[in-house]
């Protein structure tokens, strides 16, 4: 899957470079001493990159969890997020990551025991208090879960931590380690769900609706809190349409009354990050259709995103009740 | 097009023959080839040469090109490998300056057709050979000046094994070079396709604007209005492919708030027929 992997030289011994090294035999290894040297350099093109993106595994240095943006939260005051990975296999072309960085590789913390660390802190520092961290706020949670290991090895920290809840934000389907073990009530697994025109135009590489909602139900039957993310709304010809098919096809998949939340928000980037996508993108409707800058955040006009948000909150609302229902402030970014 | 760097006679002339390249540039400094979307340009030993062949090159076709397509650089030329048997080609995915430590990493959108290796850029010839690296003179001074000019996906470098452990450099002759390029021609034939493939996406996303070229000469437009102008016509013809501007001897102003005007009314995509080839 990955011709190229980086590997810093810090963590060539590293266990788990050992162990993602042995699953690719006929990988080109690479050694470099900093990640940011192959990942943050100038002069890139993030489109070529991501036509084949190599794997870059890095140690990660400093703080690692991080407040989350206000207005991003499923239900606790207090919201952290963390990286183990930066950047996706997949390619969404809403996704705000594009913009975000210079190169389109993959890199993969593998010290998960900083991470460990910096959740202890900051649930030390909340003594008590509610707690909700997301994992999937720099990439998808569990798209390459086969070979990171994450949820497997996240999942039993948030283990007799009830008052610490841990999202899995994804559109994969990789759920094995889930199906294997005994389901957490504190662990979220959120997918982010698309109605199946705009899937269909806008998420490459991304499994279907289908899938995704077989992935949900499965997780759901064994018991685990599936949340659904509907983020982002996307305006279009026939949007209602699409949308009332979507919601339809989600809530006959999949049990509302057992649903942890569901959230919505409508399309949405900050400025700097529009530019760029415009400009990497240039043909692309979806940057040119009825946007316009709020504070910073380029987002639809007040009428289309009104009309979108209300239409689509008022038909989940048939299925779920109001207090597990998050709609998205709008200065957050989308998924 | 391919720009193409070599370092000695040697390595050029089998290229410029089964290239076909012809002399278009004879002008102090140097000489330049070109046939059939390849320039070539012969820079002489040594990273300053490199660049500096790189930065001539690139001024001479900013200089002579209306229109400059990307371009995509290949350095090729011989290296020697410890490792390595004598007349294997290889690509550079690390490239690393002997003097200073820094490194380059060519960055590759494409299957990788050759063995590929880390390259150390030496300042003059070494007796010894490195463990695990190939050596040659020229590859950082080449990415560090085309590096300015073009992507890390877009520039190349290619190496054949010209010495080892058994066979030091000392051994080669002008015809020995020449040979083991000639030995190696399909090698970069590959390259060379690659580099054409990339320039390809590379020019589906250059954008063509009509609507743009023919109001630009309707008015006088400052530099943030002919931005916005640029963006806003782009934008309604992605939108409205169909799209006409109405309206004469209007003011730059004008013509911008009705643009604006335009875009607000215009239907919401169908992302239904969206064609794959957008991105
Ligand atoms: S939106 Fe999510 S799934 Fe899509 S590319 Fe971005 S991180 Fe990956």
């Amino acid at each position: 899957m990955f011709e190229l992997i980086y590997v810093e030289d810090a963590v060539r011994e590293h266990p788990r470079t050992q162990s993602i090294l042995s699953r690719y035999p006929r990988s080109r290894i690479i050694p470099c001493s900093r990640y940011g040297e192959v990942f943050n350099r100038n002069a890139q093109d993030f489109r070529l990159q991501k036509q084949r993106p190599a794997l870059i595994l890095a140690e990660k240095h400093g703080e690692t969890v991080l407040e989350t943006p206000r207005g991003y939260g499923i239900g606790t005051d207090r919201n952290y997020y963390f990286s183990h990975l930066l950047n996706c296999v997949y390619d969404c072309r809403y996704c705000f990551l594009q913009g975000m960085y210079r190169s389109a590789h993959l890199v993969l913390f593998v010290n998960y025991e900083l991470f460990f660390e910096g959740l202890e802190k900051i649930i030390e520092e909340n003594s008590g208090e509610e707690c909700t961290f997301f994992s999937g706020y720099d990439c998808d949670s569990l798209a390459l879960e086969p070979l990171t290991h994450f949820a497997e090895e996240f999942i039993p920290f948030f283990e007799g931590r009830s008052e610490s809840f841990l999202e899995l934000r994804t559109k994969s389907t990789k759920i094995d380690s889930l199906l294997k073990r005994e389901p957490l009530s504190n662990v979220v697994i959120a997918f982010s769900l698309s109605n199946e025109v705009v899937g269909e135009a806008l998420e490459e590489d991304v499994p279907r609706l289908e899938r995704r909602l077989d992935a949900a139900r499965k997780l759901q039957e064994k018991g685990w809190p599936v949340g659904l993310r509907f983020d982002p709304l996307i305006y279009s010809d026939q949007w209602q349409q699409h949308y009332e098919q979507l919601f339809e096809k989600v809530f006959s998949t999949i049990r509302a009354d057992q649903v942890h939340s569901v959230s919505l928000g409508s399309f949405r980037l900050p400025k700097s990050t529009y530019k760029k996508l415009d400009r990497l993108f240039p043909e692309n409707p979806l940057f040119a259709f009825g946007l316009e800058e709020r504070d910073g955040l380029v987002s639809y006009q007040d009428r289309l995103q009104e009309e979108l948000e209300s239409f689509c909150e008022e038909k989940i609302l048939e299925h779920i009740s109001r207090a597990r229902f998050f709609p998205c402030d709008g200065k957050s970014r989308s998924e | 097009m391919i720009h193409l760097v070599v370092a000695l006679a040697p390595e050029a002339r089998p290229l410029i023959e089964h290239l076909k390249l012809k002399v278009v540039s004879t002008s102090p400094g140097y000489r330049i080839y070109e046939g059939d979307g390849v320039r070539l340009v012969q820079s002489g030993i040594g990273k300053v040469a490199s660049g500096g062949a790189c930065a001539w090159l690139a001024g001479w076709a900013q200089r002579t090109e209306e229109d400059p397509d990307p371009c995509f650089w290949l350095n090729a030329g011989i290296a020697g490998r410890k490792e390595s048997e004598l007349g294997e080609a290889f690509l550079a995915h690390k490239i690393v300056d002997s003097a200073t430590q820094r490194s380059f990493y060519p960055s590759f959108p494409f299957e990788i057709p050759l063995p590929s290796y880390e390259l150390l850029s030496v300042d003059s010839p070494s007796e010894n050979l490195p463990d695990r690296f190939a050596v040659d003179m020229e590859a950082f001074g080449f990415f560090s000046v085309a590096s300015r000019f073009q992507t890390a996906e877009c520039i190349h470098s290619l190496k054949v094994v010209s010495d080892n452990a058994e066979s030091s450099a000392d051994q080669l002759t002008p015809q020995r070079i020449e040979e083991l390029v000639q030995q190696n021609l399909n090698a970069i034939d590959g390259c060379i396709e690659i580099g054409r493939e990339v320039i390809t996406y590379l020019n589906q996303r250059i954008e063509a604007n009509p609507l743009y070229h023919s109001l630009i000469e309707k008015a006088h437009f400052t530099v943030s209005e002919k931005r916005r102008l640029k963006t806003l016509t782009r934008h309604l013809l992605v939108l409205s492919p169909e799209f006409q501007f109405q309206g004469e001897d209007l003011k730059s102003k004008k013509i911008i708030a009705s643009l604006e005007e335009s875009l607000a009314s215009v239907a919401a995509p169908d992302y239904a027929q969206l064609d794959s080839k957008v991105g």
